[in-house]
């Protein structure tokens, strides 16, 4: 197996001359050199689709399920739950594939699939990585990835013992256009960082009707204070990690604050959760809450020269109007919020330009989940490490654990990385 | 005691009115969420939906789709068939062409070809003829709000209301006081009151969204034989079963012109107002005409 290439970091003048030269300016932010990427599988036809199971069939796995219809190297064949409702009711959307009740038997009966998806409730990554690492197999595990640093650790050294590929499912580090933003931040673009921002809002109680007392604590999970990490932790870790990627470094402290405001249903897991995530001198502000779907999902790179904004399968950069100029953005795609306007950033721009196609890149034509599902599975069929390891999930899970722990205690919190 | 929980979704803003209860709130979003689910994955408006993607590969070759979309897909080819092709599901490029789709009018139009499908159940794919784009906006809603009336009736809920922007309704047994669930609606002969209980209505009219162009309005409602304006009925209301079936029905009962050649086995009540076709006849005890005002 060969280690990936990490990109070089690109000075702001090589970014500028790339920049400013060929295409006739038109294009745009320079792409590095890749030695695989999601796009550059899209129509390839060497390689034979890759069966893959997959366990947890929640509303995760639910859109799991649609993603792999469109991976054209992934073939759903077994589906596994212990939730017999669920399970059913998979029968519908993924026809073909086989159902199982629980992990073992989908072991016994199908040895030969050797890609494994996990989507079941955190707290309950740790046996599952451990046993399908541990018996050789591919396995893609949900992010975050634990509700405690040891079992993060676990999953880590079960993914590094094991002789399969091992990704896990944060969003970022796959994406397109989130690739082509950090080459933006990476290579200056923003100047000096002056601070990130993000958020996560959605009206949704989190309430699960399970029927039954028993199917309700189990599908509950994420409002147990024994089994959650919270907003901060199940959907914070996402969005930590673009921080932590961005700066690539580790955030060292962090301090929370949250309540019960929108669900007043007897819960005692806060429903809304602002963290704020230090590294260093250098604040990252993240805002959660259950109750408002104002915003959305959006994270912030913040710079002197201008901000970075993304929003799942869009990008945009807002300059500041002494900044100097680019090349590239003079033939820009532009876009009016209020009184700001951003540049779209479009994912393999260079291309599209080539080919007079650029403003059919505006978006991207699959979701964030699709990108890091297809990378997983091309490292596995190639033998190259996933682009989202499961170190790096850890180390953003570990910022998520040590948030919620924040928000509970209402005290600073320093961030402990796994030992991995 | 009713509750009421809402959520953009289809286009629109989509209702579900239950009794209230501890579960209500989280029984709601259930339902909500598959609705949610079926947007993001029909949405033509999005790139990265599951319909973006059929429309943007299908005319290579076949594409794989989920087995409940390849159902949908199946259920709209039979519905084409039944209806003589006044329901259509591949309109999309037309409506681009027209400007029904952010884009501007089209004024050089090209000779129509019917646009349509071919299914493999087989492989579980879909191809695309030339002309074709998958535009669902004549059923989605009703085949979303079918899938959060089942998600309803798994957790036992008797008594509920689905409505989608209002043109598009799933009534799941009475109302609380056991009194039908009751829809009004405006038509050109007078209101038309509807009173429900476990079926699904639809109410479709041509002028719902209409745009300007240099030859004068324009409605969104086309002849997917013609590729021109329909002119059937100006409302048609339909009720069945299932709101797929309304859904649907309610279009293509505006390109007919009268009667289909087969009475649909898949509706219990239908007016298309101007082309006078009924069944299950209106002033029944289901429907009901107010004079006009």
């Amino acid at each position: 197996m060969t280690d990936l290439p990490k990109p070089p970091p690109v000075t702001r003048r090589a970014f500028l001359t790339q920049a400013a030269g060929g295409l006739a300016g038109i294009a745009l932010i320079p792409e590095f050199a890749k030695a695989r990427t999601p796009a550059s599988w899209a129509g390839r036809d060497d390689h034979e689709a890759m069966d893959v199971a997959l366990i947890g069939l929640g509303k995760q796995g639910r859109a799991i399920i649609g993603e792999l219809s469109a991976i054209e190297h992934a073939n759903l064949v077994a589906v596994c739950d212990i939730d017999e409702r669920r399970l059913n009711a998979a029968k519908r959307r993924a026809a073909s594939a086989e159902r199982f009740a629980s992990v073992d038997a989908l072991l016994a009966e199908r040895p030969e699939i050797i890609a494994y998806i996990i989507a079941t409730p955190t707290h309950t990554h740790r046996p599952l990585v451990e046993q399908l690492c541990a018996a050789g197999k591919h396995v893609y595990c949900e992010a975050p990835l634990a509700t405690n640093l040891e079992d993060c650790t676990a999953i880590v050294r079960a993914g590094a013992a094991g002789s399969g590929i091992a990704g896990a499912g944060l969003y970022a580090r796959a994406n397109p256009v989130y690739n082509r933003a950090w080459e933006l931040v990476r290579s200056g673009g923003v100047e000096d960082i002056l601070t990130l921002r993000a958020q996560r809002h959605e009206r949704t109680s989190w309430r699960v009707p399970g029927g039954s007392p028993d199917r309700d604590r189990a599908l509950n999970w994420r409002l147990d204070p024994d089994r959650t990490i919270g907003l901060a932790g199940e959907w914070g870790t996402h969005q930590f990690d673009v921080a932590m990627w961005m700066l690539d470094k580790a955030p060292t402290s962090v301090r929370a604050h949250g309540g019960v405001r929108a669900y007043d249903d007897g819960r005692t897991v806060y429903d809304t959760v602002t963290t704020d995530l230090f590294f260093d001198d250098l604040l990252f502000q993240h805002s959660a809450t259950l109750g408002s779907t104002h915003g959305r999902t959006q994270e912030s790179v913040i710079g002197t020269a201008g901000t970075v904004r993304l929003a799942g399968t869009h990008a945009w950069f807002f300059k500041e109007a002494d900044a100097p100029t680019m090349g590239w953005e003079v033939y820009a795609t532009r876009q009016q919020f209020h009184n700001d306007e951003g540049i779209i950033l479009i994912a393999d721009a260079t291309k599209l330009a080539s080919q007079g196609k650029l403003k059919e890149g505006i978006g991207l034509p699959h979701s964030p989940l699709y990108y890091a599902l297809s990378d997983w599975l091309a490292a596995a069929i190639d033998g190259y490490p996933s682009a989202t390891s499961l170190e790096d999930a850890a180390r953003a899970t570990a910022a998520g654990i040590a948030a919620h722990q924040a928000s509970v205690t209402g005290e600073t919190v320093d961030v402990v990385m796994p030992k991995v | 005691m009713v509750e009421r929980f809402a959520r953009e979704a289809m286009g629109t803003r989509v209702e579900i009115v239950l009794p209230a209860s501890a579960d209500a709130r989280a029984i709601a979003e259930h339902a909500l969420d598959a609705i949610t689910e079926w947007h993001d994955r029909l949405s033509a408006f999005d790139r990265a939906s599951a319909l973006s993607h059929i429309n943007r590969d299908a005319h290579q070759r076949p594409v794989r789709v989920e087995g409940d979309l390849f159902e949908l897909l199946a259920r709209c080819a039979a519905l084409m068939g039944a209806s003589e092709g006044a329901f259509n599901p591949c309109l999309g490029r037309a409506m681009h062409q027209l400007g029904f789709r952010d884009d501007a009018p089209n004024s050089q139009q090209e000779p129509w070809s019917v646009p349509g499908m071919a299914l493999d159940a087989g492989t579980q794919t879909v191809r695309l003829t030339d002309a074709a784009e998958l535009d669902l906006g004549a059923c989605a809603k009703g085949w979303a709000l079918d899938d959060a009336a089942h998600a309803l009736r798994e957790h036992d809920i008797t008594s509920a209301f689905i409505h989608a922007g209002t043109s598009t309704s799933v009534a799941i047994g009475s109302r609380p006081d056991g009194a039908p669930w009751r829809v009004r609606t405006p038509a050109p002969t007078g209101p038309i009151t509807a009173d429900l209980a476990d079926c699904a209505l639809s109410i479709s009219a041509p002028h719902g969204r209409v745009i300007g162009t240099d030859d004068g309005p324009r409605t969104h409602v086309l002849d997917p034989r013609t590729g021109r304006p329909a002119i059937g009925a100006d409302t048609a209301l339909v009720i069945g079963p299932s709101a797929f079936a309304t859904d649907a029905w309610a279009t293509a009962l505006l390109v007919l012109r009268g009667a289909p050649a087969t009475t649909p086995t898949d509706l219990t009540h239908a007016v298309a107002t101007q082309s006078g076709w009924t069944i299950g006849g209106r002033d029944t005890d289901l429907l009901h005409t107010e004079p006009p005002q």
